[in-house]
């Protein structure tokens, strides 16, 4: 680590005055001056205009961004090496080049339209003080002696050891800068100015948030935090910390901070968790950890409100599903982290993954909707980077990696990620993954939110494909055809994230589906419905539809469709559009509905193969990886699912 | 004792020793507090400072523990800060001597932050920096794609044979009704190169922004296929009105000011001063 010396800054932020208070809450018509006929209510609404497109009430495109991305604020990632702060990271984010940590330039191949910075709370702008000889810090023995180190060019086993230290708790008291001191409040004033300067309302988000990193026993319970308010209700409060006593590391006193935050500010929050794959059978439970007792009615409906989205993919491992859990899906075997918990303090038992993954999550929340009367798990799906660099960087061809020492290098690939004397992750392992992608009207902190507040958001492995998915009980083949299919979709049905209740007499659900490619990336495969429902006698079940494909492509005996094949030159690290198609669309009906029984369905879309970011690593570094590096990939997305609930018997 | 006396013979040890007094006789003229050497005496108001400190965070009050605990914190740092003065740890410490560089910096630069520019300051501000914010050329058009890989026909063969048809007003077809059906947009609003190349390729966006106005034209290639485009509208671009960017160009020019001011007191301070600059020798 190179010797930096870092300006101690003092901030003086001047917060614009904000907006009125929202509610979540949708609005309910309720009348109580009679009942409403429909040919009154027809005539108080105006005709459609004439043109097909004025008056157009939903979103057109939707908005990519990352909802999760730390800086050189976050402890582990200073630790790394990181110097980019929040300011940068907004600024790469918005399309501009900047200079990586690790000294190369870095430049998205087109900006994204938001970005949330999420530094860990716990710590929160400890490094930039440390590496600036911030004399409290020095005052304590090990700030001391770590602040030697990184000055005597020992920044890497610095490093190791204060997040060592960090992660069991073995910090000299009072080091780590606290919610209520100076240091924290001021890091945390400028990320919030940080936000404030980058956000341009119609052009780019820059949200405020933090990360709340529960992880005890090395078991991931971590969940971002998002504000949808501005600078001047962000700054009443200070991140929730999971460090006793000030914060916990149960979600249930983070939930009660947020409800502190809303009732204390009338502002709004909502908070996404992830890595699943590495909470060891904690992200999703029926039995609540800590307590030992099956979750109960208040942990289902608390959940439901605040965690409104899951972060599906990240680059730390795909979160949808896992081949054990779904030995009939031939696409579930994808960029899997199953070898143990985040430090791999203890390794992976089969039993734990149902309660880690996305789809088996949601199968266990019908369940238990159907014992509570509330659905936990009724989450959307998003994908994020949760790089560690201040770069939301996850183009296979442009991946900046997970920390500053995997910023792109001849070695990087074969770098131990984590290693014990149990087991050992690989940098090759991490994946360019992923981004969240909203159907929001506008691009602003608003409007963003109120979409992830309903869901209408899907998880994208880095690749930009623009993804429909709507249900409904009337949508008709020829709908797939139909000129404008967002609004047929709008009009007869509801988007992804929306719900379905008591399906006519006879009818079963049907869904519009449209994929178009990312427009700089590939072809698509597929696309394919997949389906999660609990029968009568509280069975579990799931299936994957394949809807609309490429090509003349026919299903064979065994019920697939055949590959769409490979044209992935992995010596040039290059592809072609000529298979796949750049657009897919259809109208299903599920074939096997019964209309007693609780179901959800999201929409998978699947990429033709591309070179993996390690294919890009091999050619421009002339490095030659071993057999056991994947050289190629299937980008993909997941949709929010829609639920479908039967009538009350 | 050398180092002591050299320490006593500083400059900078005088300068900070009269601080220090100035400030100690503030103090006690401010709450009869005595802080004379060897004696640190914690005042009732001092007290209700830490007291009041802690409760705006918290929203309590603090219990008698966490007093307890905030004044011997309190001490520990006098203490501490004392004896470092006394042994001038504060001398050689570049962290120490940016630290106050900057927060000379930050009073000087704060009375920038007092002033409001008036919209004459803001436009020449604009003028003289016409890059900071500018209107992105736009386009509005609407367009009929034909997809790749479609049956029959190929792509670029329908778009080429449905532009001449539509060239020739044949058929009194509605535009919107020819092609292959899409989700693409089949028109755009007036929207930058930038938000049409997010939709539909920059290839494809910057050949659009090229076309004439008025008329169908193409066929123009994107990822997606083959697309016959009508440009309905083409607006310049240019620096945008002051009307519109105020905000964002205030604090700009707040920013800028505020450079200029601590420039300008640097130079100032810096004329009280002789300044040699030994050269090294060859």
């Amino acid at each position: 680590m190179k010797r930096i010396t870092h300006l101690i800054t003092a901030f003086l932020a001047v917060f614009a005055a904000g907006s009125a208070p929202q509610l979540w809450a949708q609005q309910e018509t309720t009348t109580d001056i009679g009942t409403l006929d429909r040919g009154s209510a027809e005539k108080a609404f105006k005709q459609r205009p004439y043109s097909p497109y004025a008056g157009r009430n939903f979103p057109t495109r939707p908005l990519f961004g990352d909802t999760h991305l730390h800086t050189s604020f976050s402890m582990d990632a200073g630790a790394f090496g990181a110097r980019l702060g929040p300011k940068e990271a907004y600024r790469f984010a918005k399309g501009e080049e900047v200079t990586a940590s690790s000294g190369q330039p870095a430049k998205l191949s087109r900006p994204l339209d938001f970005l949330v910075v999420t530094d860990h709370s716990d710590g929160f702008g400890f490094f930039p003080l440390l590496i600036g000889g911030d004399s409290k810090m020095l005052a304590y023995p090990q700030g001391r002696k770590w602040y030697d180190m990184i000055q005597g060019g020992k920044g890497a086993d610095a490093a190791m050891e204060i997040v060592v230290s960090f992660s069991q708790g073995k910090m000299d008291e009072g080091l780590l800068p606290v919610p209520g001191t100076p240091a924290y409040r001021s890091a945390w004033r400028e990320t919030i100015k940080a936000a404030e300067e980058a956000n341009e309302p119609g052009r780019f988000t820059a949200f405020i948030g933090y990360e709340w990193t529960s992880n005890t026993g090395g078991n991931n319970l971590h969940r971002n935090i998002i504000f949808r308010d501005n600078g001047d209700k962000a700054s009443r409060v200070e991140p929730y910390t999971t460090q006793k006593p000030l914060g916990s590391d149960n979600p249930r006193d983070l939930w009660k901070w947020m409800a502190m935050y809303e009732e204390k500010t009338g502002g709004e929050l909502l908070t996404i968790a992830h890595n699943g794959n590495l909470s060891n059978g904690r992200m999703f439970p029926i039995i609540e950890p800590g307590t030992g007792k099956k979750i109960d009615r208040e942990y289902a409906q608390t959940r439901m409100k605040w965690e409104r989205l899951y972060e599906a993919t990240q680059i730390k491992g795909d979160g949808e599903s896992h081949p054990f859990l779904s030995p009939n899906d031939e696409f579930a075997n994808f960029e899997r982290w199953d070898k143990g918990n985040l430090d791999l303090s203890e390794l992976k038992k089969k039993e734990m993954l149902e309660f880690e993954y996305v789809r088996s999550a949601l199968k266990n929340g019908l369940k238990l909707e159907s014992e509570l009367g509330v659905n936990p798990y009724k989450f959307g799906l998003v994908g994020s980077t949760d790089a560690h660099t201040g770069l939301a960087a996850v183009e296979e061809d442009n991946f900046f990696g997970k920390t500053t020492s995997s910023e792109p290098s001849a070695e990087r690939a074969m770098h131990p990620f984590i290693k014990n004397e149990k087991a050992v992750v690989m940098a090759w392992e991490t994946i360019a993954s992923g981004y969240a992608a909203v159907w929001a009207r506008e691009n602003t902190r608003e409007s963003l939110f109120d979409a992830m507040a309903r869901r209408e958001t899907y998880a994208t492995t880095g690749s930009r494909m623009v993804v429909r998915f709507f249900g409904g009980f009337d949508f008709e083949p020829k709908d797939a055809g139909s000129r404008l299919p967002a609004e047929t979709g709008y009009a007869k049905g509801v988007p992804m994230g929306g719900d379905l209740a008591a399906a006519p007499s006879g009818k079963a659900p049907t869904f519009l589906v449209a994929a178009l490619k990312d427009p700089m990336g590939a072809n698509l495969d597929r696309y394919q419905v997949v389906k999660g429902w609990l029968d009568a006698k509280g069975a579990l079940h799931e299936k994957v539809y394949d809807v609309a494909w490429s090509g003349g492509r026919k299903a064979g005996a065994d019920g697939k469709l055949p590959s769409v094949g490979n044209t992935v030159d992995v010596a040039n690290a290059t592809w072609s559009n000529t298979i796949g198609a750049p657009e897919l669309i259809a109208v299903w009906k599920d074939p096997d509905f019964d209309a007693s029984q609780r179901a959800f369905y999201y929409g998978r879309v699947i990429e033709i193969p591309t070179p993996r970011w390690t294919a890009y690593d091999a050619k421009r570094f002339g490095v030659k990886l071993p057999p056991e590096v994947p050289m190629t990939t299937t980008e993909r997305a997941y949709t929010s699912p829609i639920w479908y609930t039967p009538a009350r018997s | 004792m050398a180092l002591m006396r050299r320490i006593l013979r500083e400059p900078l040890v005088h300068f900070l020793a009269l601080g220090a007094l100035v400030f100690a006789i503030f103090h006690v003229a401010a709450d009869r507090s005595g802080s004379q050497e060897g004696r640190i005496v914690v005042t009732a108001g001092k007290i209700e400072q830490l007291a009041t400190g802690f409760s705006r965070t918290w929203r309590r009050a603090p219990t008698r523990r966490e007093l307890d605990g905030l004044i011997e914190d309190h001490v520990r740092e006098e203490v501490f800060y004392r004896e470092a003065l006394a042994l001038g740890l504060d001398k050689d410490d570049s962290i120490v001597r940016r630290r106050m560089q900057q927060k000379l910096e930050f009073m000087a630069g704060d009375a920038g932050a007092l002033a409001s520019p008036t919209d004459r300051d803001l436009q020449a501000w604009l003028d003289r920096h016409p890059d900071k914010f500018r209107v992105e050329p736009g386009v509005a058009f609407s367009q009929i794609y034909f997809k790749q890989g479609r049956q029959g026909e190929g792509a670029q063969a329908a778009a080429s044979r449905t532009l001449a048809q539509l060239d020739r007003r044949e058929g009194h077809s509605d535009p919107a009704q020819l092609g292959d059906a899409t989700a693409l947009p089949r028109e755009m609003a007036l929207s930058s190169v930038d938000e049409i190349g997010r939709v539909f390729g920059d290839d494809f966006a910057r050949q659009v922004a090229r076309l004439e106005p008025g008329r169908w034209s193409g066929p123009v290639p994107s990822g997606y296929g083959w697309h016959v485009v009508r440009v309905a509208e083409r607006s310049e671009g240019g620096p945008k009105p002051l009307a519109e960017v105020r905000e964002a160009a205030q604090r700009e020019w707040l920013a800028a000011r505020n450079r200029e001011l601590v420039d300008s007191t640097y130079a100032k301070l810096r004329g009280k001063y002789s300044i040699v600059i030994e050269g090294t020798k060859p």
